[in-house]
């Protein structure tokens, strides 16, 4: 297949919005797909067995009352980061590098965010009161407690969704008239033809839209800060040993997004792969992601390394013993795990080569994403199987459901992202185009 | 559907609560359906609407003073090895829901125990026999009366001859009254006494040297210096409650500096007595008795040759004579129930030396009732295996599981042509026997019985029995072919010591729930024999065997008890099963951890058991407790091992020359504490001297506004110098707020619901370690960060200072348990309480909710409590007086380490305690200002660690 | 390419959107409403009972006074129903074979209970006490209705959380005298407020009420 040129848009065309109508690999697309509906099913399953008797299913206990539920609930929302930081920041700094990533990016946020959104409700002891979570007026007059990070949480997660899924529609808007233009079958036509609200790019079209998409990721960037530090208080605002600090937000933050870096860096490593993108997703993008985890990468570590230092310099004897406890206790393989899977590959991307290879950039982003979440594992469970009191101290290791939700939550993340991939446009083409058409987006050899 | 003895609320009763269905029999089904009424309409059978409290069902004839939904006291007793533990007993329209230590009892005082707190689910048990069986079908006790009137006749001709009456320990006048009816009708009957932790080598002992049996009495509240060897003074047992009560008033006399308190103790294996102690000794069973002689020969008693002592053994006897040679007439020296009657008599003769005798020891005519030959179980079973009993009649006692190991009872029990047996359960020995006569719970019988003093207790019903049982005294009757009503039987006793004034007397007695004034009068005894010569014991290096009885099931009778099972032990904190302590020594010798399966062997027997290593436990002692290994028909109790298997006839609690290896495997044992260190953490604080205080931290500054205590404003002091570890007061709590069991698995799995826990310490050394107890209830913190916590408000402040948890908005989080630093929060995991069978729903208390699945529960301070005492004296127009709100726990502790009032009332005991210089929050750096205080130990150091010696 | 929208497809898409946000926001509105009808509260639902008791003729004709029957207002948590013989105190006298009043008689006769279907039902999880109510001067009447004016027993209130925590944040409006309580007819005391004003609180002052205490939550949830 030919470089695109600014002579042929076409090629963009055909590479990006003719997926949706005539898909390359249907075949493996899918398996794929059957894949995630299994792992769909075995989440529903655990939920439903959940429910049905008690959290007792769970391998929680007096001490340790949350376990990977909520360790994954602030993963997901960490992963869900990368995607409205990439574009958000990058389009309002008006570079366009972006915008081979973004569209994809979005989705992925999108999707984590409601795999995120989910554990906290079937976390809960009596999962069906979910809504007395929510402000509204009501028979008992009672409303939630503002006090708790939980309350927030709520408001947090809300808005995050609405916002980041605003976003990527406004964003894909355009992409969809245009394979809805290309589109032959009948119900093909009407499916984008709705989607994409009477599209016509007429200039007015172009004008609001360019608005509406500013002005989303205006409110889209404070949120991505603010969402995982509220996240980060259901930890610091806890009075126990190894929570109650106040690195915790930022350090939440950067952590999120480096997760979600890794994990984009390996979708996109994929996504270029199978749908032959080479030449959209260029090594430039590659290129940038590596830069990007390299970052909050080393930012991350100076918040591991910071909380090491706060707690031997401020010598509390109950700080001192969760320490000692992450580094020598019973679950110090999260701890060494999380160090050593986040930190140790990350340093081959001081090299351009590593960067720029997909595969290495994809094993790296790998172990990134196990290593962030044994970190959250690590805070969570190491913290409060032993706290003050020697006589409470206990354990805690997950059971088989609480797995299965897990591995089922991967599918109710891969299931949507599958449909997007098959059914939308991957990749925002109408801005690769105005890429080319500007001449930043270079020729292949 | 009408609630009243109709077959269609039989058949729906028999289907869907079959624990009843044997009680639908004849007689009881009106009084099981009287006591049932209300619980059953709460539990909604078929046919009603929805709504649990849809019907409403009012008395046709309202009982004279009964209101429905307003608490009646009754006083009464239960009973412990036949000896009364004297009660006050909470019922709601009939039914109990919660049992009291009576205050007004002139022993007791109210003190109680576990036993006495757990004896209400006792009641309720559904694995109770509930209705007579014959040849293990159901029967009529109409075929019974018949059998045994035909029986009757027979024995008459013959005098008696071959029938044989067993019963457990007897202190009721009316039983031991009825007993010497029988005997006189029936010469040549034979009555024996089978109670397996009755203290019969101390009766031997006072034998010995007064020339007559006499029972010991501990007045530990003038003893300033206590010397016990082995000697379990504040223990588990009947003698608990009472002996903890007195050592109490000394130690509070002592902590405001009025004379000694000074405990010095040597045992082979902790016990609470020496947990408390302040110089305990290390040492053998028989380095025990050797350290009896060795005092004995100090003071000149006898001139038998020295036995060799250890260094440590010979430094701490220099302590405890010097500290008799002080305190002489207000020192005591006690040895253990466990050791041979030789020993207990040297225990005695130390006493009369040291000017004991009616100072701190004081003796009174033995309380229970004795057969002629006191000891004379093992020559009924020899009896039975000649084939000279045709009639054996058990009374309340299990001589299957819990006679000594060299008897062979079940053998002889086939031997004897008629075997009857009553009691409350269907156990090894009803398994055994021809009838199995369920028997009277002590809270729904007439009877009476002796607390340790002497003093009568009569037992009055609380409710009409729901089951189709008997009492002891018709029972008793029965075999001699009468039919007696148990009330007539009771009345006719004290007509006989009445006479006139009988009515009075009897109406008082029910009343008060005692006899005034029937107390043993103290005897003033004279030694007619001195010369008493310890055996020569078997000199073996090897291990010795340490029996004793299980603090949490004593002998077994409480093995369905779910309350007990699941009461976590005082010192190790197992559950649900019995464990064999071996020392860290023995363990590190032979590398066994705690779980690994051990086999204990002697002679042809053995046993099978968990591991547990013990800190402070003597190197080569193995410890192990009975009342484990049932077998029940139901299946329960079946955890752990039955230690009677190793005891025998002359050796009861000490065997020598027993075996332990590891079998290979490892087993989860269910504890609610694995770890004991305080690993350098000061949770329990320890002051050197009464006056002394304890080191307080800079108040630390806090982002929360400082909260205005408004009056009242509820808090609670814990004296740690006070408390003995002994679960009173969790099993207290349990019984009050309706706290489920959880069983084994869940308890194993962290899951366990107490709100409260006695924290148990040990810290290195692990040969002699410092012990410490330490009860955590909710702290009901001023700055509580659960409340901050909540996303929903369901646990808050209230303006009188609670930290209230509110079951019906809780949605399960559990974030309130997360930010709590000392873990007091309790989760229902699963639905705990949906599938109780009806009995359980019966005994409920329906001042405390019953909570559902997924939602949080804690301590509350009993809040029930709280607002009862608050309506009464709105009503009134008054402020609550202090002490009119007792929590569940104060009530029960035997030491009244537990105190609770407004803490802005100056003249409160409350607020009094906490001005102590003891006075410390526990955890204070999480700067949670908690309202529940603690009160630091007292650990003076002896003059030879202060180096004056 | 043919069209496949028409030029009214933007205005209809509108439509449809519109329409979404209207019918949710109009469920949730309904939805409300159903949960605070007497649907729901039962307010003023009659019950089948086994003998059709009539509040009207013994409260409000005969003028037997409320503690007749239901004896432990005063003393204790629950009011109490009657037992049999109570109402048999009269009825062995008077309608002595009346039909409807059968089931009494077969109670006495048989011993059994009347099984009566509650009217006035507390939530659950909720401790209410009455007798601390009635020491208070709270009228039978607030909670209970106009019973004498009922032939057949209804719920007068919702006994909903917020219907309790309107009396227990502002008590004195609703307090009279403790004298008074089983009065069923204030109509002239509210007409004529002159005649009682701040007798509400001077209650409150005299056994010192705090209406901010009154709203602790275990008040009633224990």
């Amino acid at each position: 297949m030919s470089a695109p040129s600014p002579e042929n848009y076409a090629v963009v065309t055909r590479e990006v919005d003719t997926i949706p109508i005539a898909y390359p690999h249907p075949v493996i697309w899918a398996i794929c797909f059957g894949a995630a509906l299994v792992l769909f099913t075995l989440f529903l399953i655990g939920v439903g067995a959940t429910f049905r008797y008690g959290i007792g299913m769970w391998g929680n206990d007096i001490p340790v009352g949350w376990g990977i539920a909520i360790s994954n609930y602030i993963w997901f929302l960490g992963i869900g980061h990368a995607g409205t930081l990439i574009s958000a920041l990058l389009l309002l700094t008006g570079t366009s590098r972006r915008n081979a990533l973004s569209r994809f990016a979005e989705a992925m946020t999108l999707f984590a965010v409601i795999c995120a959104g989910l554990y906290p409700l079937i976390h809960l002891g009596r999962p069906w009161l979910f809504y007395w979570m929510a402000p509204y007026p009501n028979s008992m007059t009672i409303e939630p407690q503002f006090r708790s990070p939980l309350a927030w949480d709520f408001f947090a997660v809300l808005t995050y969704l609405t916002v980041s899924a605003l976003f990527w529609y406004i964003g894909i808007i355009p992409d969809l008239a245009a394979v809805r233009d290309r589109a032959r079958k009948r119900w093909q036509q009407v499916f984008y033809g709705l989607l994409s609200l009477g599209w016509r790019g007429s200039a007015r079209h172009w004008a609001r839209w360019d608005e509406a998409y500013r002005l989303t990721a205006v409110i889209a960037i404070p949120l991505v800060v603010s969402v995982h530090s509220e996240i980060s208080l259901l930890f610091a605002a806890g009075p126990i040993p190894g929570w109650t600090s106040t690195v915790f937000p930022p350090y939440f933050v950067l952590g999120a997004a480096f997760s979600g870096f890794a994990v984009v860096s390996m979708i996109s490593v994929i996504l270029r792969h199978a749908l032959k993108l080479g030449d959209l997703v260029t090594e430039r993008h590659l290129d940038l992601l590596g830069k990007l985890l390299l970052a909050t990468g080393l930012m991350t570590a100076y918040g591991y390394w910071s909380e090491v230092f706060d707690t031997l310099y401020g010598g509390d004897s109950q700080e001192l013993a969760t320490l000692h406890d992450r580094i020598a206790g019973e679950y110090a393989w999260s701890y060494w795990g999380a160090l050593i899977a986040n930190f140790v590959p990350l340093q081959l991307l001081w090299w351009k080569r590593f960067r720029v290879n997909p595969w290495s950039l994809f094993l790296i982003g790998l172990a990134v994403a196990i290593g962030m979440w044994l970190e959250r594992y690590m805070l969570l469970v190491v913290t409060l199987y032993r706290d003050y009191l020697v006589s409470s101290w206990g354990h805690y290791h997950p059971s088989v459901w609480e797995w299965m939700i897990f591995v089922g939550m991967i599918g109710v993340f891969l299931a949507p992202f599958l449909l997007f991939v098959r059914f939308l446009p991957v990749i925002s083409a109408f801005e690769v185009k105005a890429a080319i058409f500007k001449g930043e987006e270079p020729r292949h050899a | 559907m009408s609630v009243t003895g109709s077959d269609e609320l039989a058949r729906i009763l028999a289907a869907e609560h079959p624990a009843l269905a044997p009680a639908l029999d004849g007689v009881a089904r009106r009084s099981l359906l009287k006591a049932m009424a209300a619980s059953l309409a709460l539990a909604g059978l078929p046919g009603c609407d929805w709504r649990p409290d849809d019907d409403a069902m009012p008395y046709v004839n309202t009982p004279e003073n009964v209101q429905p939904g307003r608490a009646k006291w009754y006083a009464s007793a239960v009973t412990l090895n036949g000896i009364a533990q004297p009660i006050l007993g909470k019922t709601y329209t009939g039914r109990p829901v919660k049992l009291e230590g009576n205050p007004d009892h002139p022993l007791t005082r109210g003190a109680g125990d576990v036993f006495l707190q757990a004896a209400l689910l006792g009641l309720y048990d559904p694995e109770r026999s509930q209705a007579p069986r014959h040849l293990g079908r159901p029967a009529s006790w109409a075929a019974f009366d018949a059998a045994m009137q035909a029986n009757a006749r027979a024995l008459d001709q013959v005098q008696g001859e071959g029938f044989r009456l067993l019963t457990g320990a007897v202190t009721s006048p009316t039983l031991a009254r009825q007993i010497g009816d029988l005997t006189r009708r029936w010469p040549k009957a034979r009555w024996h006494v089978l109670e397996p932790t009755r203290e019969d080598q101390r009766i031997a002992a006072a034998q010995l040297i007064f020339g007559k049996s006499l029972d010991l009495h501990f007045q530990l509240d003038q003893a300033e210096t206590i010397v016990s060897f082995d000697d379990d003074l504040l223990g588990p047992g009947p003698r608990q409650g009472v002996q903890a009560r007195l050592w109490a008033e000394r130690r509070r006399a002592f902590q405001a500096g009025q004379g000694g308190s000074r405990l010095l103790v040597a045992e082979p294996t902790p016990s609470l007595t020496g947990i408390r102690a302040d110089r305990r000794l290390v040492a053998s069973p028989r380095a025990v008795a050797d350290l009896v002689q060795a005092l004995a020969l100090s003071l000149g008693i006898h001139d038998a040759p020295a036995p060799t002592l250890s260094a440590t053994a010979q430094e701490w006897l220099g302590a405890v004579s010097r500290e008799l040679s002080e305190k002489r007439g207000r020192s005591l020296v006690s040895v253990g129930p466990w050791y041979p009657p030789e020993v207990q008599a040297l225990g005695l003769l130390i006493n009369e030396k040291i000017g004991a005798f009616s100072k701190t020891l004081r003796l009174i005519a033995p309380i229970q009732a004795l057969p002629p030959d006191d000891r004379s179980f093992a020559a009924l079973v020899a009896d039975m295996e000649a084939g000279r009993v045709n009639t054996l009649a058990v009374l309340d006692a299990n001589p299957v599981y819990a006679a000594p190991a060299d008897l062979v009872v079940r053998a002889a029990m086939d031997k004897v042509p008629l075997r009857l047996h009553a009691g409350l359960y269907h156990d090894e020995t009803a398994a055994l026997c021809h009838w199995n006569l369920p028997l009277e719970h002590d809270l729904e019988t007439w009877s009476d019985a002796r607390a340790l003093d002497g003093t009568v207790s009569l037992l009055q019903p609380l409710v009409r029995p729901f089951y189709s049982v008997r009492s002891r005294h018709t029972l008793l009757g029965n075999f001699a072919g009468g039919s007696p009503e148990a009330r007539t039987v009771v009345q006719d006793t004290w007509r006989q010591t009445w006479g006139s004034d009988f009515d009075a007397r009897w109406r008082d007695a029910l009343y008060s729930g005692f006899i005034a004034g029937s107390a043993e009068p103290f005897v003033t005894p004279t030694v007619t024999n001195r010369t008493v010569i310890a055996p020569p014991r078997p000199l073996s290096q090897a291990l010795t065997l340490a029996i004793r009885p299980d603090p949490t099931l004593w002998d077994g009778r409480f093995a369905t008890n779910a309350w007990l099972q699941e009461l976590p032990k005082p010192i190790t904190k197992v559950t649900w099963e019995n464990v064999i302590a071996v020392s860290p020594a023995l363990a590190e010798a032979n590398g066994w951890k705690n779980g690994d399966q051990l086999r204990l062997s002697l002679e042809q027997r053995a046993i099978q058991g968990t591991a547990w290593i013990v800190p402070g436990q003597e190197r080569d002692t193995v410890a192990v407790t009975c009342g484990y290994g049932r077998d029940l028909e139901s299946g329960a109790g079946q955890g752990g091992y039955n230690a009677f298997a190793l005891t025998a006839t002359q050796e009861p609690w000490h065997r020598s020359g027993i075996a332990l290896q590891a079998i290979g495997d490892s087993e989860t044992v269910a504890t609610t504490e694995p770890v004991h260190a305080m690993d350098g953490f000061d949770f329990v604080r320890r002051v050197a001297a009464p006056g002394a205080s304890v080191a307080k931290e800079s108040k630390a500054e806090s982002f929360y506004p400082e909260r205005k205590p408004d009056s009242p404003a509820w808090g609670m002091s814990i004296d740690l110098d006070l408390c003995i570890g002994c679960n009173a007061c969790v099993t207290a709590c349990d019984a009050e707020n309706n706290v489920p069991m959880v069983g084994k698995d869940l308890v194993a799995h962290g899951r366990s619901m107490h709100w409260l826990r006695v924290d148990h310490y040990a810290e290195d050394p692990d040969e002699e370690p410092s012990f410490a107890f330490q009860p955590v209830p909710c702290m009901h913190c001023e700055q509580a960060p659960c409340e901050m916590g909540c996303p929903v408000n369901a646990t808050v402040h209230s303006s009188d200072g609670l930290n209230l948890q509110v079951y019906n908005r809780c949605i399960g989080t559990r974030t309130c348990s997360a930010y709590c630093p000392y873990k007091v929060r309790r989760f229902n995991w699963f639905d705990f309480t949906g599938n109780d069978p009806e009995p359980i729903r019966a005994m409920r208390n329906p001042d405390v909710t019953v909570r559902q699945r997924g939602v949080m529960e804690k301590c509350t301070y009993c809040v029930q409590r709280i607002r009862a005492a608050r309506i009464t004296a709105d009503i009134e127009t008054r402020d609550v007086r202090d002490g009119e709100v007792v929590t569940a726990c104060q009530q029960a502790c035997p030491t009244q380490a537990i105190v609770f009032g407004n803490i802005l009332d100056p003249q409160a005991a409350v607020t009094q305690r906490k001005a102590n210089a003891r006075d410390y929050a526990l955890l204070e750096e999480a700067n949670t200002k908690p309202r529940t205080t603690y009160l630091a130990r007292i650990e003076p150091l002896d003059p030879v660690e202060r180096g004056e010696g | 390419m043919p069209q496949i929208f028409t030029a009214s497809a933007d205005t209809r898409l509108r439509a449809v959107l519109f329409g979404i946000v209207f019918a949710v926001i109009v469920g949730m509105l309904f939805l409300g409403d159903i949960l605070s009808s007497t649907y729901s509260t039962r307010v003023g639902w009659v019950r089948d009972q086994p003998v059709p008791f009539s509040h009207k003729h013994h409260v409000g004709e005969l003028g037997i006074d409320c503690r007749y029957c239901h004896a432990g207002v005063e003393i204790g948590a629950e009011a109490t129903l009657p037992a049999t013989h109570v109402c048999m105190t009269c009825h062995s006298q008077i309608w002595t074979n009346a039909a409807m009043l059968a089931p009494v008689r077969e109670s006495l006769a048989q011993n059994k209970p009347l099984l009566w279907h509650r009217v006035a039902r507390l939530p659950d999880y909720v401790y209410f006490n009455h007798s601390i109510h009635v020491a208070r001067g709270v009228p039978c009447v607030t909670c209970h209705g106009r019973i004498d004016e009922m032939p057949l027993t209804v719920q007068a209130q919702t006994f909903q959380m917020q219907w309790c925590l309107d009396c227990h944040r502002n008590p004195a409006p609703r307090l009279r005298p403790a004298d008074q309580v089983t009065r069923m007819d204030w109509s002239d005391w509210d007409h004529h407020p002159e005649r009682h004003d701040g007798f509400g609180e001077a209650v409150m002052q005299a056994h010192h009420i705090d209406s901010t205490k009154l709203i602790d939550c275990d008040v009633c949830h224990r």
